[in-house]
């Protein structure tokens, strides 16, 4: 019998390729998400929000839950590629009782090696991915591990519990099914069956829960966290039952039209009606793995864009330097530049009111409008004046001190007075049109200048050191957002891309058909764009259409400007265009397996 | 004078073997069949008859030789036109039927008509008219696999039919099917070639389904080495003289 199997494994070779493929992202995926999810102290550590743990932990169950499909899914290919085999060991006398184990010996022995392999493709993925993202976002988070024991234990129990689920499910139906209906099981085919009332009434349940979820999202911070979990479980039926039933009676309406009289449009309706009672599953987990992709991308992005304009609203310049040492001629766009001097003695720092008289001191003061701050530009007799309310002027006497508080800042009358406390230094304020695109200047100023001076980073003033102040606590959640959004952009295409191309060997035939009733090559090439582009398609406006809603939720979590949609647009263009490669990728791959 | 409507010139068919040993499966094969002639090609398993057929057919190209159908030569064609002349002189019929199952009876018939950008209407009329004519006109909303084998076979004689082609090839179309069935569907087959004027050519190993032809070419290891015609000879008498020709041959 395990001649049979090892040759039937070679015959097939190519799904069990595919299979095992998926098998092994998926579990990859799982792992880096609990790599992530179960370290507690990173996102303790990285996170302001203090729900981040059960967020992630709900985001586990979710994941958990898509995982739990797609491993459905594959256990009924691995079946079904397995039956016909199965049929002619049954034919030669082996019992149900003996194809039953080895059925489930083989379910459990490709599920706990693809798993294995996933899970130390997770370490090589989690590694470089993290080491890459926090490279490029110039941030070092505390506590993180790519390598962590106990997400690998919870991946690997996950797996085996699903795989022996599915294994003892898929024994039992073998059992069920007589020699016959076995090897003929290659040759049989379930068409969709249109009822006439549930199927629209269903449809338009499906679309009330997706809109009552919808209208529940920008509230959630008033439902609260239990919120969650309702949004979620009716957004997830609901797109279940709206998309499936809506695409059921669309099929049926157009094959009953003469619309579909019409060059291929017959046969690609007829793939989808064909193919739906299998796809439906998939592909609302399609569009709700498009939505956390795109969400958890918007998130970490929206911070990441974020932050600059939170810094550059709290100081009126980009950078201090307490040197005049520090050369600032790297900078590109200067806007206003000015030197000032300075005498220090204890802890009090002395300024010169004639300098803020001939060149005016720009500062923060509260809007008119009382939201937010606006710039003021003050003279040294406004300052004398105030002095004590100045936080600019402070915060510079805090610098140049290189502590976090307790300097006082003095503007004396004039530089005689000033000069009477000790000897005069410099300190150099200059602000630039962009920041971001003097990120490496400034950083390498801002090295010089404590190697010089000193002056700590955490201590510095100005737009700059702000913005690296706010990235230590907020980095974080950036950091996760686009982390997962890659993770989740990867397990969605594995879900796909394993969908479609394990359908390949069934569409192969139609294809055959076609081409000798006279459709050609390049005819070939359209359709199958066309068919698979409908798959790629639907999921991906629900996903849209979920995060343009879902994104209120997360407003509460963008400190300062509560705009949830910072990040989307930057987010849907990368996101997207991934999306369409990857769709011409599995176009490619498709035609290519169909012509061999 | 009858006019050729195929002609094929000292095919050659050459396939390499796994072991580099290149073997012939055809060799300088020459054939005419006319206007309205019923063909069958007959011939031990590993003759050449399946791949004769697929070169005839377009689906397969010589190693040399020419191929020429309505006057044209089919080898010199590219994809497009090759797909043109299968969808408006050629139909097909499967010893397995090739139905998609995805489709109902009435869009797997209609689908040569469709990608013909045939009319909505035509297609309608022309649908009704081959459900007619082999009857399975109860059943065009059904899906293949709820039919029988011979009830398959008809929809697939009616999808080869349905665009009025000049030519049908014939691969076993009798041989997943019972006695009953098959006396059933080479009745059809005749009577589309007599009513019709359609020429057919069909590969069979079965004597009886050879009989309704006209005339018939045995093949033995890539040549034709025998032709029997039917002539003005009963079916019954023709159906003698292949079981006699066969217990010759074989």
């Amino acid at each position: 019998m395990f001649g049979i199997a090892l040759k039937s494994l070679r015959s097939k070779w190519r799904d069990y390729i595919v299979l095992f493929v998926g098998l092994i992202i998926s579990a990859a995926i799982f792992y880096m998400f609990s790599a992530m999810a179960t370290n507690r102290a990173f996102l303790e550590a990285n996170s302001i929000v203090s729900q981040i743990t059960i967020i992630f932990v709900i985001g586990e169950v979710l994941l958990g839950l898509i995982t739990f499909v797609y491993l459905n899914f594959a256990n009924g290919f691995l079946l079904r590629l397995r039956q016909s085999e199965y049929g002619l060991m049954s034919m030669l006398g082996a019992t149900k009782k003996q194809i039953g184990s080895l059925l489930l010996r083989e379910t459990l022995s490709i599920g706990i090696i693809a798993t294995i392999i996933g899970i130390l493709i997770g370490f090589a993925l989690t590694k470089l991915s993290s080491h890459y993202l926090m490279n490029l976002l110039g941030v070092k988070l505390a506590h993180w591990q790519s390598i962590s024991m106990k997400s690998v234990i919870i991946t690997l129990l996950f797996f085996i519990v699903l795989f022996t689920l599915n294994g003892l499910y898929n024994r039992h139906r073998l059992r069920k099914q007589d020699t016959l209906t076995l090897l003929l099981a290659n040759k049989q085919v379930n068409q969709p069956i249109v009822h006439k009332v549930i199927d629209p009434l269903l449809g338009l349940i499906g679309l009330g829960l997706l809109v009552i979820s919808y209208v529940l999202m920008p509230n959630i911070v008033k439902i609260g966290l239990s919120g969650f979990v309702v949004i979620l479980v009716l957004n997830v039926l609901g797109t279940y039952w709206f998309v499936s039933r809506t695409l059921k009676m669309l099929t049926n309406w157009i094959r009953n039209s003469t619309y579909s009289l019409h060059g291929l449009r017959t046969f690609i309706n007829g793939q989808l009606a064909f193919r739906l009672p299998d796809y439906q599953r998939i592909l609302s987990s399609i569009a709700i793995m498009f939505a956390l992709a795109l969400g958890a991308m918007s998130v970490g992005q929206g911070y990441y864009r974020m932050l600059p304009n939170q810094a550059e609203k709290t100081y009126p310049v980009t950078a201090v330097y307490a040197t005049d040492k520090v050369n600032t001629d790297n900078l590109k766009g200067v806007q206003w530049q000015q030197d000032y001097q300075y005498v220090v003695k204890g802890q009090t720092v002395y300024f010169n009111a004639t300098e803020f008289n001939e060149h005016k001191l720009p500062t923060k003061v509260s809007a008119k409008n009382g939201s937010g701050t606006q710039t003021k530009w003050v003279t040294g007799d406004w300052l004398q004046k105030k002095a004590a309310y100045d936080y600019t002027l402070d915060g510079i006497a805090n610098q140049i001190l290189n502590q976090q508080y307790g300097a006082k800042a003095v503007v004396t009358e004039n530089a005689s007075e000033m000069m009477a406390h000790g000897t005069p230094r410099t300190i150099q304020m200059v602000k630039v049109a962009d920041m971001m695109a003097n990120d490496q200047a400034l950083s390498h100023n801002q090295k010089l200048q404590e190697k010089l001076v000193g002056t700590k980073s955490e201590f510095a003033t100005g737009s700059y050191a702000t913005y690296g102040q706010l990235k230590g606590i907020f980095g974080g959640i950036e950091f996760m957002g686009i982390f997962l959004g890659i993770g989740f952009l990867a397990m969605l295409a594995a879900t796909l891309m394993f969908k479609t191309l394990s359908g390949v060997a069934d569409d192969k035939n139609r294809y055959r058909v076609l081409a000798m009733i006279g459709t050609s090559e390049k005819k070939i090439t359209q359709i199958i764009a066309v068919d698979l582009g409908i798959l790629f398609v639907i999921p991906m406006v629900i996903g849209i259409l979920d995060v343009i809603f879902g994104l209120q939720m997360f407003a509460p979590l963008m400190a300062g400007t509560n705009n949830a949609y910072l990040g989307f647009g930057p987010s849907l263009i990368g996101i997207v265009s991934l999306y369409i490669i990857y769709y011409c990728l599995t176009v490619w791959m498709y035609r290519r397996l169909i012509k061999k | 004078m009858t006019e050729p409507v195929l002609n094929a010139n000292q095919l050659n068919k050459t396939y390499a073997s796994t072991a580099g040993v290149a073997h012939e499966v055809l060799h300088d094969l020459s054939l005419t069949v006319d206007k309205g002639e019923f063909v069958a090609i007959m011939g031990p398993s590993g003759s050449g008859k399946s791949t004769l057929l697929n070169i005839l057919s377009t689906l397969m190209q010589p190693s040399s030789g020419s191929v020429t159908i309505n006057n044209k030569n089919i080898l010199q064609m590219n994809d497009a036109e090759i797909a043109k002349f299968r969808g408006q002189d050629m139909g097909f019929i499967f010893q397995d039927y090739n139905l998609i199952e995805s489709l109902t009876v009435q869009e797997n018939i209609s689908l040569p008509l469709t990608l013909q950008k045939v009319s909505p209407k035509d297609i309608k009329k022309a649908v009704q008219k081959v459900a007619q004519l082999l009857h399975i006109e109860s059943y065009l909303k059904q899906y293949p696999t709820e039919l029988s084998g011979g009830q398959q076979q008809r929809v697939g004689a009616a999808r080869a039919l349905v665009h009025n082609p000049t030519l049908i090839f014939g691969d076993e179309p009798t041989g997943a099917l019972d006695s009953e069935n098959a006396r059933e569907m080479m009745n059809y087959l005749n009577q589309i070639n007599e009513n019709e004027g359609i020429s057919i050519i069909m590969v069979t190993h079965d004597a009886f389904s050879a009989s309704f032809a006209s005339r018939i070419l045995f093949l033995t290891d890539g040549q034709i080495t025998k032709t029997i015609s039917r002539d003005n000879r009963s079916r019954e008498a023709f159906y003698q003289q292949v079981l006699s020709e066969l217990g010759n041959f074989n």
